[in-house]
């Protein structure tokens, strides 16, 4: 053989670890570079001194330890109604269990900070249920962590609902043969989806502790507040907003070790080849009291979403639009769009290699959950540090910079959907194709990509969901005049007009309903 | 005799295919009967019925004198069928211990915690697991799952058993190990016994009279050996082939 031909040879061997190796270097560009820049920024100049100032302030611990009791009330709170909740509507014979989650899920891909200007316009001073102290428990802490916990809710929902539904039939049934339902789903299947509860709690969590347009909407102070505001506007410090983001990244690291320990690999974990359909779970006499939760369960979160389609159209909101929208909306899909395509790509090498334990894996997966769980601010810091220069500014003055900060923050959810859909196919597949001679990209464009078609488009539409609902990331680095609708709306806020804001935050929702509804069309088709 | 299961003109429609049609079946109260069938036959599916995992759209089940589901409802939930199950692929509970598994079962019908843990005790002695209580299914070999499998069902002395090809995938001197250990079990203490399977050899092993499901209908039920009047049915001929002359 050739010297030349041999080295094709190799290389085509090599395809796979090669692919996951160049998956893996954008990955780091775009997760683990930012962290790097961030660590080098505090050892230039003065920075240091800029860091022990800022993080000797009693109000920068105070602030951080409220901003932690507050994400940890959310989470809390949101399993205490999400467990429940996705047990009654995963797996009991409520009827239009599955519209009733499809309605509850919904506002989770409505930015939170939506949702609390919604329901100012149910509650607040002028909104449709007006009352002196609905305002003020609305715009205090606990409506902040109540506004927070009805929004991130569905996540423990879904997640919980989602596992049980993956339970192998057999498990239930064995338990179903000698104990009542409840019991069934307390002791058996509960324990059984334990690191989707760990995942679910986690992502919660991280969310809840990242978030700044519902506490800054409703006037509660919260620590990533501090570093967004050294970053813009009267208080830029940029030196304390790099010294400020540690402990942001400490508590990342450790969610990160939480997720490792509690969920991690288990997370994918077919629980059970689910062969067969199993009997909804009978509630019994508590069926029509079910009925009723789950009502609310789907109503409650729409609540907000109708009072400012209302407000938008008493105040003649929507035909104001067309002066006020300017490009934001294409803004928006266009990076979603963009960032979803990316992450895609990154997921099918990524979220194979996971699922398949191959080498190095594992690190790329813990790497894409730490840039999630990493607060948007931190992210948004290191990504200023490492491309805010003269030679970088067409990434830092274009939409790209947006595009790569979302991919970097949302890798995860598509990696973690792809990893899952593999997992649950049999290796055989690809085995069987590799003993009839094809090399690994042919067995991923023709037999893997083809037979997993459906979850590698469910981690795409995630993906771009995900986006459209952001805001802490993209608010950070928007180039000029390239506003995403959710920063148009978030700017707008603080001195619009309250009905254009409204039919604002209205176009928001529909452009993701539009979204969601083209995407499950696509992944519920038929099969033929 | 008394009945222990009963199927009166059993009909379970799936999707616009019939997966059981018309059966009717007797299992007098102490005998184990085999059921027996290729795949697809309707086999899981009759003991799912007798479970009442299934809801059959025509006829009637019967445990002892309890109506127990017709036609398209249920009328004792499984869990008040007094029936254990072993399942195919065993089903053990991989979060809870040998111990957790078979006292689940007891905890779930009150049973007083001291008589719960020597029954427990008792049962773990007899298919000789005493000593692994604390062990999860995961770190057992599959010979010791199948014996946690076949405990977890008797410990709660249930009315009737029934074992959906719990043998299968196991190599052939477990497989006689532990249908001698079933054998001696459901025989010492009477356990009305439907014992699914595809292996002949197995079934007459095991029980004295089997059923025989062909497209989802009962074609024969007796000794195996009355197959060989039969050779009209594919399936026969196999079994008879594998029972020799």
């Amino acid at each position: 053989m050739a010297p030349g031909m041999g080295r094709t040879v190799a290389l085509r061997r090599r395809e796979e670890p090669l692919l996951l190796f160049a998956a893996g270097v954008v990955l780091a560009a775009l997760a683990l570079l930012p962290l790097v820049f961030l660590g080098g920024e505090l050892a230039k100049g003065d920075a240091l001194r800029h860091a022990a100032r800022a993080l000797s302030a009693p109000r920068t611990w105070g602030l951080f330890l409220s901003s932690l009791g507050v994400a940890s009330t959310v989470t809390i709170l949101s399993l205490a109604i999400g467990l429940p909740l996705g047990a009654l509507l995963g797996r009991s014979d409520v009827p239009l269990r599955r519209v009733a989650l499809w309605l509850h899920a919904f506002p989770l891909f409505v930015p939170p900070f939506l949702l609390a200007l919604g329901w100012f316009h149910l509650l607040g001073r002028g909104g449709l249920a007006a009352s002196g102290i609905g305002a003020r428990i609305l715009f205090s802490t606990p409506g902040a962590v109540l506004v927070l916990a009805l929004a991130l809710t569905p996540i423990v929902t879904s997640l919980v609902a989602v596992g049980l539904q993956a339970v192998d039939p057999s498990l239930e049934e064995a338990a179903l043969l000698v104990a009542r339902p409840r019991r069934t789903v307390a002791r058996i299947l509960l324990p059984l989806i334990r690191p989707a509860i760990a995942l679910a709690a986690l992502v919660v969590f991280s969310l809840a502790f990242s978030e700044l347009g519902v506490p800054m909407f409703l006037r509660v102070a919260v620590y990533p507040e501090m570093v967004f505001s050294r970053l813009g506007g009267v208080d830029y410090a940029p030196g304390e907003a790099f010294a400020l983001a540690l402990p942001l990244f400490a508590v990342a690291v450790g969610m990160l070790a939480f997720e490792r320990r509690a969920a991690g690999r288990r997370s994918l974990a077919v629980l059970g080849l689910r062969s067969r359909e199993v009997p909804d779970l009978r509630l019994g006499r508590w069926r029509p009291t079910a009925i009723v939760l789950a009502a609310a369960a789907a109503l409650l979160p729409l609540a907000p979403i109708a009072a400012l389609a209302i407000g938008a159209a008493r105040g003649r909101g929507f035909a104001e639009l067309p002066r006020w929208i300017g490009s934001s909306a294409w803004n928006s899909l266009f990076d979603a769009l963009v960032t979803g395509t990316l992450v895609l790509a990154l997921a099918i090498v990524i979220g194979h290699a996971a699922a398949r334990r191959r080498r190095g894996a594992a690190g790329l997966d813990a790497l894409a959950v730490l840039a999630f769980v990493t607060p948007a601010s931190v992210l948004g810091v290191g990504l200023i540090a490492t491309w805010n220069r003269p030679s970088f500014q067409a990434v830092y003055g274009t939409s790209a910079i947006v595009v790569l900060a979302l991919a970097a923050r949302y890798g995860a959810v598509g990696i973690r959907t792809a990893a899952v859909s593999f997992s649950q196919g049999s290796e055989h597949d690809e085995e069987a194709a590799a003993i009839a001679g094809a090399r690994f990209l042919r067995r991923l464009g023709l037999i893997l990509v083809p037979i997993h078609a459906r979850g590698l488009a469910a981690a795409w539409l995630l993906a771009v969901v995900f986006c459209l609902r952001d805001l802490e990331t993209a608010v950070l680095l928007y180039p000029a005049g390239q506003e995403p609708l959710t920063v148009r709306i978030f700017t707008l806020e603080a001195n619009g007009p309250e009905a254009v804001v409204a039919a604002l935050s209205c176009i928001q929702v529909a452009m993701t309903a539009v979204v969601l509804a083209l995407g499950s069309a696509l992944l519920f088709r038929r099969k033929r | 005799m008394s009945a222990a299961i009963q199927l009166e003109g059993v009909t379970v429609l799936r999707g616009g295919r019939t997966v059981l049609a018309d059966v009717s079946l007797r299992v007098p109260a102490g005998e184990t009967l085999s059921v027996l069938g290729s795949s697809g036959s309707g086999k899981t599916t009759l003991l799912r019925v007798v479970a009442g995992l299934v809801t059959p759209q025509l006829g009637a089940v019967r445990i002892g004198e309890a109506l127990a589901s017709e036609s398209g409802r249920i009328v004792l939930a499984p869990e008040e069928r007094e029936i254990a199950m072993v399942f195919q692929d065993l089903a053990l509970w991989p979060h809870l211990t040998v111990r957790g598994n078979l006292a689940f079962g007891l905890d779930a019908r009150k049973v007083p915690r001291a008589e719960r843990d020597a029954r427990v005790a008792a049962m773990l002695s007899r298919v000789g697991l005493t000593g692994q209580e604390r062990r999860h299914p995961g770190e057992l070999s599959g010979g010791e799952r199948q014996r946690v499998a076949i405990a977890r069902a008797l410990v709660l002395e249930p009315r009737a058993v029934l074992l959906d090809e719990p043998l299968s995938n196991l190599d052939v001197g477990l497989k006689q190990e532990l249908l001698e250990l079933f054998r001696e079990l459901l025989r010492e203490r009477g356990t009305t016994a439907l014992y699914v399977t595809h292996d002949p050899r197995e079934a007459q092993a095991l029980a004295g009279r089997a059923a025989v499901l062909d497209g989802g209908r009962i074609v024969h039920v007796g000794p195996l050996e009355g197959l060989r009047g039969r050779p009209d049915l594919p399936f026969a001929r196999s079994v008879v082939e594998s029972l020799g002359s």
